[in-house]
């Protein structure tokens, strides 16, 4: 009996060390991935908060209008914030791929499928403020365009660019996030063609003799008087 | 930048620790990252000079006047890499940069030291400090840290014998008789000058040579060696400055002069403390005696003034009766005597009455000389009384009402020193942030103080005359440089006062006020009426009639 | 903005220096600046040439030629009239790109005009007159005033009057005109014009300030001369012109670009000459050089409804655009303008002057992109032409005249509004 017990308990930790021996390396490598992944992300955010620095970039992002970076952390400039993002998502993905070293199926695929995922979540919030920004920036620029040419409903026309632009913006986050895409394309689709569709009707049912005479009117009359003065 | 080689007349100097300041790598100390970040702020506020206090290495005994290494950026601080970036970013803001040169004293943490006590007696290493075998050479040569020190002798044990220190145990004198010192110091000089700094605060002057049975101060040898430094900095590097802080009489200041050939600035010690003393006696004679006494100054030479720095306001240069005065008017609480003199920063002196604030600025903006403004000032940051020596005037600068008052992201427990939180001058109450969204704020009304002043040559460089109307409490006088007359007038006294001003040298001169732009009634053979509100002032361009 | 590549404008140095300094010295330069300008260019060198032979100098002159690349053959029409080295042709612009047209339709100005003044200062010229091609009519005596005011008078700047109709240049008359006379204190009428003599004192003068590189030097430089000379210590005088008719080179004709590049230059000069123009006051009268001639015909006429529209669409759409700039009290006067019947629609001079100041002082400290700020004046520029031009219908020069100096004494008086704003200023917004 005693050889039994010997023998399974021989046995049982022949296995152990076996498994042990297989999953050690996995996880010095992991281990040692983890470290370097800390150290690269380190690296990489100084780097960057170097260079952003050396561009001037805080002064600049605040005259550009950036300020929405700097009120997501109140005490730390634009720059040291988007040290800061460059530094996380390193080592979230550093994290990850270490976790594949491990061989573990389940947080391998996780890892993967967030890889995949990741850089479109990070361009999808590229995407966002920028287009956020760009809508104001829009929108005012066509507004006093639109007034200095005169146009009537210039307001309207200026709230049509930033809604537009605003859209576009979330669409293209979305899309980028692979939320919803069919639906986002068949509603954009929707949503244009019927505009697109009510002017072309307006146009040549409704508003047909006022294009006309808009038309004619272009056509026959010389330029107004007052462009032809210098003003300088 | 200009290259008026007489830039510092018209600067405005602003003075910082860089302990203090902003802290960039969240160790919970200031430092030249956190600096360099803030320069857009200091460029906001209008100045254009920066006075740096001592960033070198040091055991920090004497906050950074104790050096160990000269030519290197203590670890705390940064390397010296980001002091240069610092220093670029500052020229490219049109900033000028001011540091410390410790001549008198090292550390006794200093290689030069370790060396010298281990030394043997008489060997040129021995001699970079002044040693004796008693302690009964030079006697009867004053103590000037009176509450911490005994002697100007200090035992020691390595060394078998006293070194001589003017100041702290731990700051053993250079000794200027040793030509080896002189060249260090000149080295020394070169290094940071060829970097581009653009001026030396000169620490400590009148002490640097000893000589026997004299005060050991203000020595002919010490004017001989100032000297030979500016002549060897005219040479090598034209147009920088150096500022002599040399606390003496103006009369004695006045010899660090030279004939324009010694510094080019020095600070004006003796106005300070009587400008205190005017406003809170609402009388001008203490501050026209002060100004009346001050002796003329070669042509290329200024008065650095200040109403506060990073030292106790010093009463060492004025009489018994007026120290007694001070202390009864400004620091009932003992808890704020240091030394001869009271440590406070400018608003709790003045009772955070704002009024008194821009009247003491003001006065300040419009005297002879250039102007210093200590960090913290321009948005009224208090004190912390219950710190030791003189780090109550030196907390963390408050940039927000947030975490650490924005000054750092490191846990509160690590800041170098507490930040200032009592109700009224606490950093919730008290920040640039608040300020800056505020345009009431004490902030607002520095930047455009300082933007006018900025404006008119006259302030830094014109003459001044005092004006003796009949009221005693109104101050008032006229800077005047090439065609520029400005009269300023201001009233000491917290209540409405009345001033009949003699003008009968400006008649037919239409006085313009400077900061609405508004003209007042021309001056007529009578004397000229006007009616100042409590602690108000006026600055007037007197304007010929209509060209 | 004149960028041109920096490796042509290296090379074109280097041919330009070595050309420059194998000429021999000469009395007065006659600085060409022109942008396919085939048509007109040959007219006007003939009559700098007539105007250098009749005034003896024809030996003691050199024609300086900086063309902006053109692709008509402008140069070969003066090569085939003058030769070196009576002839030096700057070579500033070959190759170069020009990112932005300015109003006046000649690219990289500012590089022409450096070139011109660095050409006739190695020259040694005591004297330098610079001709836009572009002009008309090209009478040879009105070229001799844009030399000898400075060789006999001893003047340092000549700035030309043309005689212009009521409406036409209304952008110097109501806005670069009185901002220049109440800041600077010199009352030039026309101190943007792309004609202008000076001496060899200031030439050295101009070529050691900074404004050459600076943004939008190609559509200021004339202005940024003709202040630098009224700061400085400088004779000047004004030398009429006779009428100013020039061909269009095509230039944008769109009014919020042309308003917006010239009230810029006007505005960007102002924050770095503060110390100067805080201290004048009032202002001085100029001499004047040469008779002002009748002016024949008509000047063209006004849609002043349109203008009126155009006014009240902006007051209108604008409104919060303004409120980052003008006090409420403008915002208040301004909507009770619009309100108003057209018939009696009046821009009030003192107003005019307010708003003009109020858009200066946001120019130079920024709450907005500038061009946004600028571009938004254009409506309340249109406000105003149609009250000046219906206030002017049918009157001639001297009325004309009279009605600026008026609103130039607005200007003045104002200027205080202006200083105090500067210096204690509230918050925009």
């Amino acid at each position: 009996m005693w050889e039994q017990v010997d023998r399974v308990l021989r046995q049982a930790t022949s296995q152990i060390v076996d498994h042990v021996a297989n999953f050690l390396p996995g996880v010095l490598v992991s281990l040692v991935l983890v470290l370097l992944t800390f150290a690269v992300a380190m690296l990489l955010r100084t780097a960057v908060v170097r260079m952003l620095r050396g561009i001037e970039f805080d002064r600049r992002a605040g005259q550009l209008g950036f300020a929405v970076l700097a009120d997501w952390s109140s005490t730390a400039s634009p720059s040291v914030t988007i040290g800061r993002i460059v530094y996380w998502t390193i080592v979230v993905l550093g994290l990850l791929v270490s976790l594949t070293a491990l061989n573990a199926t389940i947080p391998s695929q996780l890892a993967l499928s967030v890889f995949e995922y990741l850089p479109h979540l990070l361009a999808a919030l590229m995407i966002l403020v920028v287009g956020a920004i760009a809508a104001r920036f829009l929108a005012r620029a066509v507004l006093i365009g639109a007034v200095n040419m005169r146009i009537q409903s210039s307001r309207l026309l200026s709230l049509f660019v930033k809604w537009l632009v605003l859209i576009v913006t979330v669409a293209m986050a979305l899309d980028h996030l692979r939320i919803g895409r069919s639906i986002l394309l068949l509603a954009f689709g929707i949503l244009f063609g019927g505009i697109v569709f009510a002017a072309a009707l307006a146009v040549g049912l409704g508003a047909k003799d006022a294009v006309g005479r808009v038309i004619e009117q272009r056509l026959r009359e010389p330029e107004r008087p007052d462009d032809t003065v210098n003003h300088v | 930048m200009t290259n008026d080689a007489l830039w510092y007349k018209d600067a405005i100097i602003y003075e910082l620790p860089v302990k203090s300041f902003c802290d960039g790598n969240a160790d919970g100390i200031g430092d030249f990252k956190g600096l360099h970040e803030k320069l857009d702020y200091l460029q906001a506020l209008g100045v254009n000079c920066l006075w740096l206090l001592p960033f070198f290495p040091s055991p920090l005994k004497d906050d950074g006047y104790d050096i160990a290494a000269y030519t290197s950026v203590h670890p705390a601080y940064g390397t010296l890499d980001d002091f240069k970036a610092f220093l670029d970013a500052a020229h490219a803001r049109g900033m000028r940069v001011v540091i410390e040169l410790v001549l008198n004293h090292t550390s006794d943490q200093h290689p030069w030291f370790q060396r010298a006590r281990s030394a043997p007696p008489g060997s040129p290493e021995r001699d970079y400090y002044v040693w004796s075998d008693t302690d009964r050479r030079f006697e009867g040569v004053r103590i000037i840290f009176v509450d911490a020190e005994r002697s100007n002798w200090t035992w020691d044990p390595v060394a078998q014998a006293y070194y001589w220190h003017r100041f702290f145990h731990h700051q053993p004198d250079l000794n200027y008789d040793n030509p080896a010192v002189v060249r260090e110091m000149l080295a020394v000089l070169d290094f940071w000058l060829d970097m581009g700094v653009d001026g030396l605060r000169l620490d400590a002057v009148p002490y640097l040579v000893e000589r026997e049975h004299t005060s050991c101060e203000n020595l002919p040898e010490t004017h001989a060696l100032i000297k030979a430094i500016r002549r060897h900095v005219d040479a090598a590097t034209p147009g920088r400055m150096l500022l002599a802080e040399a606390n003496q009489l103006p009369a004695d200041v006045r010899a660090y002069f030279g004939d324009g050939d010694e510094c080019h600035m020095a600070y004006h010690f003796p106005v300070m403390p009587r400008i205190f003393m005017g406003l809170h006696a609402e009388d001008r004679q203490p501050i026209v005696d002060a100004m009346e006494q001050t002796p003329p100054i070669p042509e290329n030479c200024q008065w650095a003034l200040f109403l506060r720095n990073h030292d106790e306001l010093t009463l060492e240069m004025v009489t018994d009766d007026e120290r007694d005065y001070m202390y009864l008017a400004y620091s009932l609480d003992p808890q704020a005597r240091l030394n001869l003199g009271i440590r406070r920063r400018l608003a709790p002196l003045v009772g955070n009455n704002r009024r008194r604030i821009e009247l003491l600025n003001a006065l300040l903006f419009s005297f002879p000389g250039t102007p210093i403004v200590y960090y913290g000032d321009e948005i009224g940051m208090g004190d912390n009384l219950y710190l030791g020596d003189r780090n109550g005037v030196r907390t963390p600068m408050q940039w927000t009402g947030d975490r650490n008052a924005g000054f750092s992201r490191a846990d509160a427990a690590r800041l170098y020193s507490p930040l200032i939180t009592d109700p009224v001058y606490g950093y919730p109450a008290v920040n640039v942030e608040a300020e800056e969204s505020d345009t009431a704020s004490l902030l607002h009304w520095m930047r455009n103080m300082i933007r006018l002043r900025r404006q008119f040559k006259v302030f830094g460089r014109g003459t001044i005359e005092f004006l003796s109307p009949a009221n005693r409490k109104v101050l008032a006088y006229v800077r005047r440089y090439r065609d520029d007359i400005i009269l300023c007038v201001a009233n000491l006294s917290r209540t409405v006062q009345p001033a009949e001003l003699d003008l009968g040298a400006f008649d037919g001169m239409v006085p313009v006020e400077m900061l609405g732009y508004t003209e007042f009634p021309a001056i007529g053979s009578l004397p000229y009426f006007l009616t100042l509100g409590p602690y108000g002032f006026y600055w007037f361009e007197l304007q010929r009639p209509g060209r | 903005m004149a960028s041109t590549g920096s490796n042509s404008s290296v090379r074109a140095a280097e041919a330009e220096a070595a050309q420059v300094e194998n000429a021999a010295p000469a009395e007065v330069v006659v600085g060409l600046t022109s942008h396919n300008d085939a048509a007109t260019i040959g007219a006007v060198v003939h009559a700098v040439q007539a105007a250098l032979e009749t005034a003896g100098r024809a030996d003691t002159a050199r024609l300086v030629l900086a063309d902006a690349g053109s692709s008509d053959g402008t140069r070969e029409v003066v090569r085939g009239l003058v030769a070196p080295p009576r002839l030096i042709e700057l070579e500033y612009a070959r190759g170069a790109t020009f990112r932005e047209m300015p109003y006046h339709g000649a690219p990289g100005r500012a590089t022409a005009l450096r070139g011109i003044l660095e050409a006739a200062h190695q020259l040694g010229a005591r004297a330098c007159a610079v001709v836009d091609a572009n002009r008309q009519a090209a009478d040879p005596a009105c070229i001799d005033l844009l030399m000898t005011p400075v060789l006999r008078d001893g003047f340092d700047y000549v700035s030309p009057y043309y005689a212009r109709h009521a409406n036409e240049g209304a952008m110097t008359k109501g806005i670069v005109y009185p901002v220049f006379r109440a800041l600077y204190g010199a009352r030039l009428r026309q101190p943007a014009a792309s004609e202008f003599g000076c001496s060899g004192r200031l030439l050295s003068h101009y070529l050691a300030e900074p404004f050459w590189e600076a943004e939008h030097a190609a559509a200021g430089i004339d202005l940024w001369l003709a202040v630098a000379a009224a700061c400085g210590d400088f004779l000047t005088c004004e030398a009429a012109l006779g009428a100013r008719e020039v061909s269009p080179r095509g230039a944008p004709a769109d009014l919020s670009t042309t308003l917006a590049q010239v009230a810029g230059a006007l505005f960007a000069d102002l924050d770095t000459r503060v110390d100067g123009w805080q201290r004048v006051r009032g202002s001085v009268e100029v001499p004047m050089v040469g008779t002002v001639p009748a002016l024949e015909t008509d000047g063209p006429s006004l849609n002043l409804d349109g203008l009126v529209e155009s006014f009240r669409l902006g007051s209108r759409e604008l409104r919060d655009i303004w409120t980052w700039v003008l006090p409420p009290r403008t915002i208040v006067e301004l909507r009770k303008m619009s309100d108003a019947p057209p018939d009696r629609f009046v821009f009030d001079d003192r107003l005019w002057a307010t708003i003009i100041y109020d858009f200066a002082f946001g120019y130079c400290h920024p709450v907005m992109p500038r061009d946004h700020l600028l571009r938004s004046l254009t409506p309340l520029y249109s406000g105003w032409l149609a009250s000046f031009a219906r206030e002017m219908r049918g009157a001639g020069l001297a009325q004309a005249d009279e009605r600026v100096e008026q609103l130039c004494l607005a200007f003045e008086a104002e200027k205080r509004y202006l200083i105090s704003r500067w210096r204690w200023p509230e918050r925009l917004r």
